[in-house]
C-alpha cells in the first residue's frame, strides 16, 4: 500500500465532532467559515481512504462474533469492501451495512442459538426435576449432561478436522431441539403458575407497579421478537418460554422496585397535599 | 428450513451456474441483493449443508488476498432445485402461463 491510511478513521471522526459542534453553534460566522471546510475535509478524507475505513468497520464488526468463526467471516467480509472498490463511501457504506445487519445476525445465528437452546435445555430440566424429583428425571438430566459435554467437544474442535464428530453433533443437535419443545411444553404451565403465585403474593399492585409490569411485557415481547426475526417461529417459540423465565425474574425484581417507588410517592403526596394516599 | 424470496434468488443463482464456484461479492453483484442480506443467507445454507466452501488465495493489483467460494452440493441442488421449482408451482397457479 502507498498511501499512509494511519488515522484516518480518527481524521473522520475530528471531522465529524467539528462539523456537529458547528451545526450545535448554529452561528453564521462559523456556518459560512469553518462548517465547509470541515465538510470539504471529511468528504476528501473519504474519498482518499475509504476502503481503510471500510475494514476498520469491518474488523470492529467482527468482534461480535463468537471465536471460532470470527476470522473467517472477517476476511471474507474484508475481500468484499475491497471488492467493492478503492475509494470513496461506496466501500464504506458496504462495510456499514455488514456491520450493521450481517455481523448482528450471524452473530445471533451461531451465539445466541446455541446458549438459548443450552440454557432452555438446563432450565426445562431442572423444571422436570425440581417438579417431581423422580429418578427418571435424574436419568434425563444426566443423559443431558453427557450430550452437553459431547456437544461442547465437538464445538470445541475445528469442524473441517472432525466432520463425522460435527455431523454425530449435528444429530444430537437436531434431537436436542425436539427435546426442548417437549420439555417446554411441560415447563410451560408450571412457569405460568409461578408467575401467578409472584403476582398474587405480591397483593395490591399500585400504579407504579402496573406501569412498570407493561414495560416488562415490551422487553419481553422485544426479548422475544428479536430471535423470531432472526430465527423463525421455531427459535421464538423456545425463546418464549426462556421470556417467560425472564419475565417472572422481572416480576419479582420491579416489584421491589417499585415498592421503593411508591415510598417516594407516598412521602412526595404527603409534602405536597399534606396527607398520605 | 425457511425458504425467504431472498434466499431463492441466491440458489437460483447458484442453479443457473451449478458446475461453477462463486464468491460473495459476484453474488451480490448477480441478485443485487446488498452484503448485509446476503452473508446471513449464504451462513445459514452452509450450515445446513447446502452448499460447500473452499478458501483460495486470489492475485489482487495491492497484493493476494484470501477468498471464500461457494458451490452447491448435490443435497443442496436437489433442495435447490425443490425450492425454486415449489415458486415456480406457486406462480403457475395464479398465472397458468407462467414459465411456457
Amino acid at each position: 500500500m502507498t498511501r499512509r491510511p494511519v488515522g484516518a478513521f480518527a481524521v473522520c471522526v475530528v471531522l465529524a465532532a467539528i462539523l456537529t459542534v458547528c451545526v450545535i453553534l448554529d452561528s453564521a460566522v462559523v456556518d459560512v467559515a469553518i462548517a465547509p471546510v470541515a465538510a470539504a475535509m471529511l468528504g476528501a478524507e473519504f474519498d482518499r481512504s475509504g476502503e481503510f475505513i471500510g475494514r476498520r468497520i469491518v474488523l470492529l464488526a467482527s468482534r461480535v462474533l463468537p471465536q471460532e468463526i470470527r476470522k473467517a467471516h472477517s476476511e471474507e467480509w474484508l475481500d468484499h469492501v475491497r471488492s467493492a472498490g478503492d475509494d470513496g463511501l461506496r466501500p464504506v457504506l458496504t462495510a456499514i451495512d455488514i456491520a450493521l445487519r450481517s455481523a448482528p445476525r450471524i452473530a445471533l445465528a451461531s451465539c445466541a442459538r446455541r446458549f438459548y437452546g443450552t440454557f432452555l435445555l438446563v432450565y426445562a430440566v431442572e423444571s422436570v426435576c425440581v417438579a417431581q424429583g423422580s429418578i427418571s428425571n435424574k436419568v434425563v438430566a444426566s443423559s443431558y449432561r453427557r450430550f452437553v459435554e459431547t456437544v461442547r467437544e465437538a464445538q470445541a474442535r475445528p469442524a473441517e478436522a472432525t466432520v463425522v464428530r460435527a455431523k454425530v453433533a449435528r444429530v444430537v443437535f437436531h434431537v436436542a431441539k425436539t427435546l426442548t419443545v417437549l420439555f417446554s411444553l411441560y415447563a410451560l404451565p408450571l412457569q405460568v403458575v409461578l408467575l401467578c403465585r409472584t403476582m398474587v403474593r405480591r397483593g395490591k399492585r399500585t400504579l407504579c407497579q402496573s406501569t412498570l409490569a407493561q414495560s416488562g411485557v415490551v422487553v419481553a415481547i422485544l426479548v422475544w421478537g428479536v430471535p423470531v426475526m432472526a430465527g423463525g417461529l421455531g427459535l421464538g417459540l423456545r425463546i418464549g418460554v426462556c421470556q417467560m423465565l425472564v419475565f417472572i425474574v422481572y416480576a419479582s425484581v420491579t416489584a421491589r422496585v417499585a415498592d421503593n417507588f411508591t415510598a417516594v410517592f407516598r412521602r412526595g403526596g404527603a409534602l405536597i397535599c399534606g396527607r398520605t394516599y | 428450513m425457511r425458504i425467504s424470496h431472498q434466499t431463492r434468488l441466491v440458489l437460483q443463482a447458484f442453479l443457473d451456474t451449478p458446475a461453477e464456484e462463486t464468491y460473495g461479492y459476484s453474488l451480490s453483484q448477480i441478485t443485487g441483493l446488498k452484503a448485509g442480506t446476503l452473508y446471513p443467507i449464504l451462513q445459514r445454507l452452509t450450515a445446513e449443508g447446502w452448499l460447500r466452501t473452499r478458501w483460495d488465495e486470489t492475485d489482487a493489483p495491492r497484493g493476494p488476498r484470501r477468498r471464500r467460494y461457494y458451490r452447491l452440493t448435490a443435497e443442496g441442488e436437489r433442495n435447490a432445485r425443490g425450492a425454486v421449482e415449489e415458486d415456480s408451482a406457486a406462480l403457475r397457479q395464479l398465472m397458468p402461463r407462467w414459465g411456457a
